[in-house]
């Protein structure tokens, strides 16, 4: 099980654990059962959210937790929250976005030693599109666009998209036999990655409101690529082509 | 065959208009000529790697470029080309557009177009999964020489 699915497991059974054992005693016979599951199912999306940055679970999750104990007291609220949460999360992620891709890079060196080398000097806050090269960075938003990514030694893909329809094709590069990492930090969005069939490709991305769906077979062979990330209201859909 | 030029000093930019009583080879052939009369060179010079390779520019479906190298791909591979997408635009024959800033199309390979209305047309190609899109600034002369080679080419169907 994923580090993170196992956070919203763990809490989740936590919170319920509590509720059962308070039940008997009255503590909730002023909250009806719908409020008591919203409450249950969306403390634990706070928390995983919390430990992976993810800045939609975060605000969308508090959000929700307020709309279900504000609503009956001014029925028009909801609305309100909902808006804050958006306009909350589109500021954190322009302003800390970056401080969550650093994160992971220490994470995934410290994991991975004797791997590659990542040099942490490309970040999404660099306006500047290299898709060139061991290190690639691809951005798209506010649009549609088809972004071809060309390496012969690929070690690290960036990939970002947000208010986008984004397609990346990894049909000209080439995998470093140590391993790569695909990176993608997705949000209101549709991301189609393109990757060849032949790759040994390994997918842990992070979800909230959203999927990762896996089209075609990968190989099960030769260096590991990692398809890694977080995505928030979007849809990601890689093709084995 | 009779041949005017009527000049207009209001006129923008250049037409030619053939008018016959109905499309015969001659006048096919008079359409080809006019249409590539810039002297059109397919000599590209493709590049992997350390390897230079040698086929007909017919065969890309389309160039595109990112900051430093442009690309010319086929339905199976993706080859680097020395020339800048200007220079390429001017010596490709009339079958390659541009369809945006990063982006010229061979329209001889276009499978299907979906249009968008509000943002960018989805360009795909036969035989392969790769797509582009054409912005909506070349959306319009892109069309226009799409039917114009669809045309032409069921013409040259018809007549054979």
């Amino acid at each position: 099980m994923k580090k993170s699915n196992k956070i919203f497991w763990g809490v989740f059974l936590i919170i319920a654990a509590f509720i059962v054992i308070c039940f008997p005693f009255g503590v909730f016979d002023n909250i009806g059962f719908g409020t008591l599951a919203a409450t249950v199912l969306l403390i634990p999306i706070f928390i995983k959210s919390l430990t992976s940055l993810n800045f939609f679970g975060i605000f969308f999750s508090a959000a929700g937790l307020g709309i279900v104990y504000l609503t009956p007291f001014n029925k028009d609220f909801w609305w309100i929250l909902l808006l804050a949460a958006l306009l909350l999360t589109i500021g954190f992620q322009m302003l800390f976005g970056s401080i969550k891709k650093k994160r992971f890079d220490t994470q995934w060196q410290r994991n991975h030693p004797d791997q590659f080398q990542y040099h942490g000097k490309h970040s999404f806050s660099d306006n500047v599109e290299n898709i060139n090269g061991s290190v690639v960075n691809c951005e798209v938003s506010f649009g549609s666009s088809v972004k071809y990514l060309h390496s012969q030694s690929l070690q690290r893909a960036n990939i970002k998209s947000s208010f986008a329809g984004a397609k990346v094709y990894f049909t000209d590069c080439i995998v470093d036999p140590n391993g790569a990492v695909i990176y993608i930090d997705s949000s209101f969005a549709g991301l189609e990655l393109h990757i060849p069939s032949s790759w040994n490709v390994k997918q842990d991305v992070s979800s909230t409101v959203g999927a990762v769906d896996i089209v075609g077979n990968f190989s099960n062979v030769g260096p590991e690529v990692l398809l890694t990330g977080n995505t928030g209201f979007s849809g990601v859909t890689v093709f084995a082509i | 065959m009779k041949v005017t030029i009527e000049t207009d000093e209001n006129f923008e930019g250049g037409e030619v208009i053939i008018r016959c009583k109905e499309i015969t080879k001659d006048i096919e052939d008079l359409y080809e000529i006019v249409r590539n009369h810039k002297n059109k060179s397919t000599d590209i010079a493709f590049f992997k790697g350390n390897s230079r390779y040698y086929f007909p520019a017919g065969r890309v479906c389309f160039f595109e470029t990112d900051a430093d190298n442009v690309y010319a791909h086929t339905s199976d591979d993706t080859f680097r080309v020395t020339l800048k997408l200007y220079e390429l635009e001017e010596c490709l024959p009339s079958n390659f557009i541009r369809v945006a800033k990063s982006t010229i199309v061979n329209v001889s390979h276009v499978y299907s177009v979906e249009k968008s209305i509000t943002a960018s047309s989805l360009v795909s190609f036969q035989k392969t999964k790769k797509q582009v899109y054409v912005s909506r600034k070349y959306y319009k002369p892109f069309m226009q020489r799409l039917e114009e080679h669809y045309r032409s080419s069921v013409l040259k169907k018809e007549k054979q």
